[in-house]
């Protein structure tokens, strides 16, 4: 068996939609071990939450119109596979997740203590004050002022960040292997994100866990990722650690995404590079390279057929026809240029 | 909370003010002459001005109507002219079976309503759901007297299971009290319980798609306990907003269904007092209806304080 914390094997996850079955995630792999955070980017509607929610089987629980395909391994076990009632022992427990959206992801009927003691009293045998005293705690320590009073408050009275650290409370609230959290800071402004990454960075030192981190902040990544995987439409198409994406981004995609971070340099301000043209729905896939229409080097093949995964060095991989030619020709001047961003 | 009650109470008074004013004018401008009335149609002329003199009806209009309030403020709403009693009276003796029959009939509805509304809402797009939403078009579409008198028909006359008419007060008995309220409280509430069981769904469904549904499953959480705790009591916030509404309806609905069944209620005061011209009672009965109308507005309201602390914390509404 493997010895990763997570191993996702070919995963696929289609929904049937009113215009026909669509796949959002189709066909991806990658793995997440202990203690580390792995970096998930793309653009908007890329497949980023799809694949985190598939992981807990959260996205066919009421209508039954989704469907997954591959594996995930997690402890001997493929998620896909076993029982809703082990997968609720789980959720929450072994693998919790931070949504995308903090404020909408409290019920804004029960108080945030409620809500956070229902996880602990689910899955820890604790009664109800001994859960009540955890779940003080747990705000305590992620940096809330007076948790004893916060528990009794309701989701409108806390502000946005304060909302993010109740979610985070209650996610760590029963020590799990493995986090998911997806944008975690998205919504928050600069100051209140670098605390609550920080505060990310500090408890997954103390509870060794693997984190899967779901950004479209390559800024972000470059300061808590340990490896990254860049996804575009729905499949993988660069998996590396952060040094090497920075260093040396192999698939085009990754590269127009660095050059489009905003930069401060100071001396030169560079209008904001901006990859041309639009992400193809998931009505019409194309065919080959799914970014061909918008990538600067796309040929004829590109355009007909479907690159593989091409190990450039085991730890970096590439989904790209002409990965090695383009590297040729630009990638050494690439990485000079950019290393004042990856050196974090 | 008390802030939230008192402020809601204080509130009252304004609208009870206009219901004031516009029941007394719409009675007062209405044809017909009380004095003469009361005193039929013998009397002479000079008899039935010195009636109006008496019942204060030569005062200017404002001061009659001051007077009238200021005895309604106390609890006096005159003399029904027709029973010789004070209408409050008179109005609590007709107002008890109406609102037995609308109370019965609000229960059942809720009851039934809610949890099919449930059902339909989980089970979304499955024969289940799509037969109880045919049925609950059918339900809002018949007309309840029909079903009242058909009602009747089957379980009265044919199978003679019930009363075929006539009301049974609670001093009589429970039993039978309920006995003879069963089909006239099924036909009055059919249409509100079938209306309740799309909100109930429409509503669970709204909610269902929150991202904190999905997140409290993320918890590990039975589907049961994601869907009666979490879901419900968001959802319940709209369910009540249509109890409240159709409560009104329903009271509304009890007069048409007091004559189906012949129930001595509202529905007949009010027929009644129209005709024979007796303007207390028909100017103290609007009025109490009117009160009551904004009291079970304000229970709502209340009750959306007890489900929703967004409400109470004054953040929502108002
Ligand atoms: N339940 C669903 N039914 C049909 N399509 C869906 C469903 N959920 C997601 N999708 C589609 O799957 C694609 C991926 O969505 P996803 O939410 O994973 O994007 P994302 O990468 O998380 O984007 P963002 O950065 O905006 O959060 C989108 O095109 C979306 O429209
Ligand atoms: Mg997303």
């Amino acid at each position: 068996m493997s010895e990763h914390l997570l191993e996702v094997n070919q995963l696929k996850t289609h929904f049937k939609t009113e215009t026909g079955q669509v796949t959002a995630v189709d066909g991806i792999s990658f793995h997440i071990d202990e203690g580390e955070t792995l970096g998930v980017v793309g653009e908007s509607g890329c497949g980023k939450s799809v694949t985190s929610e598939s992981i807990l089987r959260l996205l066919n629980e009421r209508k039954g119109n989704t469907t997954y395909e591959g594996e995930i391994n997690y402890r001997g076990k493929d998620l896909l596979n076993v029982s809703m009632k082990e997968m609720r022992k789980i959720r929450g427990n072994e693998i919790s997740m931070i949504f995308q959206d903090a404020m909408s992801s409290l019920n804004p009927v029960y108080t945030v203590g409620n809500q956070i003691m229902e996880t602990i009293i689910l899955h820890q045998n604790l009664s109800k004050k001994e859960a009540e005293q955890k779940a003080i705690d747990m705000l305590a320590l992620t940096g809330i002022p007076s948790p004893e009073k916060r528990i009794h408050e309701y989701p409108h009275e806390l502000s946005g960040g304060m909302k993010q650290r109740v979610m985070i409370a209650q996610a760590l609230s029963c020590r799990p292997n493995l986090l998911i959290a997806d944008e975690p800071t998205t919504a928050l402004d600069v100051t209140i994100q670098s605390q609550i990454l920080d505060l990310m960075e500090d408890l997954k030192k103390e509870y060794d866990m693997g984190i899967m981190f779901i950004t479209h902040d390559l800024g972000v990544v470059a300061e808590i990722c340990t490896r990254v995987i860049v996804m575009y439409l729905g499949q993988i198409v660069e998996e590396a650690t952060v040094k090497d994406l920075f260093d040396q981004p192999l698939h085009p995609y990754t590269k127009g995404l660095i050059k489009s971070i905003p930069q401060l340099d100071g001396e030169r301000k560079k209008d904001l590079f901006v990859i041309k043209g639009k992400v193809p729905t998931l009505n019409d896939v194309p065919k080959g390279c799914r970014f061909a229409s918008r990538c600067s080097f796309s040929t004829d093949k590109c355009v007909e057929e479907e690159p593989p995964t091409f190990e450039h060095t085991p730890e970096h991989k590439v989904k790209c026809w002409h990965y090695k030619e383009i590297l040729e020709k630009e990638g050494a001047d690439f990485g000079k240029e950019r290393t004042t961003t990856a050196s974090h | 909370m008390i802030g939230y009650i008192t402020k809601r109470i204080l509130s009252l008074v304004p609208v009870m003010f206009v219901v004031a004013i516009v029941v007394f004018f719409i009675v007062h401008l209405s044809p017909g002459e009380p004095a003469s009335v009361i005193l039929g149609p013998n009397a002479s002329q000079s008899e039935v001005e010195a009636l109006r003199a008496e019942l204060g009806h030569d005062d200017p209009v404002p001061v009659q109507f001051f007077n009238w309030l200021g005895d309604a403020v106390t609890g006096d709403l005159g003399e029904s002219i027709y029973a010789n009693a004070p209408v409050t009276e008179v109005f609590g003796q007709y107002f008890i079976p109406t609102l037995s029959l609308t109370i019965f009939a609000q229960i059942l509805a809720v009851v039934f309503a809610i949890p099919v509304g449930i059902i339909a809402a989980i089970r979304k797009g499955t024969a289940v759901d799509q037969s109880l939403m045919g049925f609950s078009l059918l339900g809002i579409s018949i007309p309840s007297f029909l079903l009242g008198l058909f009602l009747i028909l089957l379980f009265s006359v044919n199978l003679e299971w019930f009363p075929v008419a006539g009301f049974v007060p609670l001093s009589e008995g429970i039993w039978p009290h309920i006995r003879s309220l069963i089909l006239p409280a099924i036909a009055l509430s059919l249409a509100q319980a079938a209306l309740l069981v799309r909100m109930t769904r429409s509503s669970m469904l709204d909610i269902l798609d929150n991202e904190y549904i999905k997140a409290a499953r993320s918890k590990g959480l039975k589907e049961r306990v994601v869907i009666y705790k979490h879901a419900l009591r968001n959802a319940f916030v709209t369910i009540l907003e249509v109890i409240g509404q159709t409560f009104s309806t329903l009271i509304a609905g009890a007069v048409v269904i007091e004559f189906v069944f012949n129930i001595p209620g509202i529905g007949q005061l009010i027929v009644n007092s129209v005709e024979r011209r007796d303007f207390p009672v028909i100017q103290g009965t609007i009025l109490l209806i009117a009160l009551l109308y904004v009291f079970i507005n304000l229970a709502i309201d209340l009750l959306y304080g007890v489900v929703d602390p967004r409400v109470r914390f004054g953040k929502k509404g108002d």
